[in-house]
């Protein structure tokens, strides 16, 4: 299963999502407008406790996860330096990292069902101007279950391509790949017709 | 009705599936993933409103913490980054590519596929990235405009894909053109 979800149980997967969701977004409203420095470094320090609380183990995994946003934090503060403005980059970057790693604490926390559900609960009273939204939870499916096929398709139409070719498939790979994904599209598309007919 | 899931469901995939290929590598070793082409094409292909929906349930997914950002990237923490607002911006340039498709079905379809993937997946979705770059990081429009410029060229080479692939697909497959078949 595709998810970013901590296989490592904690305290906080007991939260209610709401809740979890609701401290995040309070947070970064804070944290956006607080400018006093020893504040912000008391908070960076918070989330680096709040992380390792559940063991090192999950720590790691914390910074793992984070690891590919940390590119583009050098890349925002080497421009801040080469604009002279180095305090407010730095300034800046604690405050990414304090929301980041919040948001990326509630990520791992969370199931990805609870989350859906959450969400099917959120979009409910738009089906009271006569939405149907009754297909939420079976597009989101279908998108986890189609991610995996359309890569191991790729990867079949990489290893054909290399068996003919030195060079590199590149962009020439993607036509094919759509063809596949809009054949793929039109046999669902029957099968979910064909389930909705038996249900009645 | 189903058809429309399907396609919506398969595009939100297709798009991120292609973040994992790379298209280009750049002299020094940094992938460019095909992952904005998805946007473009989604409009392109889709139209207006499948292609928008296509883009916004991939980033309801990645918000929720699956990892189908380019590098198996997901979760909260990427919208409150500076770069979140290119990614809010996908649905709605989608959803502009779609537009202009549907607007303009009498035009050439490279070019009007290379216009609507440079209008929707280009200037639509780097206004919406500017814009979030511009609230968190306190700098002038000018200075992040700058920031940005180093992309636009990769972006344009999927423009012009994007546009060779609606070409190809009105030719050998028109009736998965759903944009200038209404």
């Amino acid at each position: 299963m595709l998810n970013l979800n901590s296989p490592i149980k904690t305290p906080y997967h007991r939260l209610p999502v709401v809740w979890k969701l609701a401290i995040l977004s309070i947070t970064t409203i804070v944290v956006y407008q607080l400018e006093n420095h020893l504040i912000l470094v008391v908070l960076l320090l918070a989330m680096f406790l709040l992380n390792l609380m559940p063991g090192i183990n999950f720590l790691k995994l914390a910074i793992r996860n984070l690891s590919p946003i940390i590119p583009f934090m050098v890349f925002i503060l080497l421009w801040h330096v080469f604009t002279g403005s180095t305090v407010q980059g730095m300034v800046l970057l604690v405050k990414f990292m304090i929301v980041i790693s919040l948001a990326n604490l509630v990520t791992m926390t969370s199931q990805l069902d609870e989350m859906i559900a959450l969400i099917e609960k959120l979009v409910k009273p738009l089906g009271k101007i006569g939405l149907d939204l009754s297909f939420l939870g079976l597009t989101f499916g279908l998108v986890i279950r189609s991610v995996p096929n359309l890569l191991e398709i790729t990867r079949r139409l990489n290893f054909s391509w290399r068996s003919r070719s030195l060079k590199r498939p590149g962009w020439r790979l993607i036509f094919p790949l759509i063809c596949f994904a809009l054949d793929d599209a039109d046999h669902v598309a029957e099968a979910i017709k064909a389930r909705r007919s038996n249900n009645g | 009705m189903e058809r429309n899931i399907a396609y919506i469901a398969l595009f939100a995939a297709l798009t991120a599936a292609l973040g994992f290929i790379p298209i280009i590598t750049l002299a020094f070793g940094v992938p460019i993933t095909a992952q904005t082409l998805g946007v473009m094409l989604g409009g392109c292909i889709l139209g207006s409103w499948r292609g928008g929906l296509a883009s916004l349930l991939l980033i309801v997914l990645i918000a929720l913490g699956v990892p189908l950002l380019a590098g198996g990237r997901g979760g909260l923490g990427l919208f409150f980054s500076p770069s979140g607002g290119f990614l809010i911006g996908w649905p709605i340039g989608a959803y502009v590519c779609g537009l202009i498709m549907e607007r303009f079905n009498g035009i050439h379809p490279f070019a009007i596929g290379l216009i609507a993937s440079v209008i929707g997946g280009i200037l639509v979705v780097y206004m919406a990235g500017v814009m979030g770059m511009f609230l968190t990081l306190e700098q002038t429009f000018i200075e992040i405009i700058y920031l940005v410029m180093v992309f636009i060229p990769g972006d344009l080479f999927k423009a012009v894909v994007s546009g060779l692939i609606v070409m190809l697909l009105c030719k050998y497959r028109p009736e998965s053109v759903l944009s200038r078949n209404g």
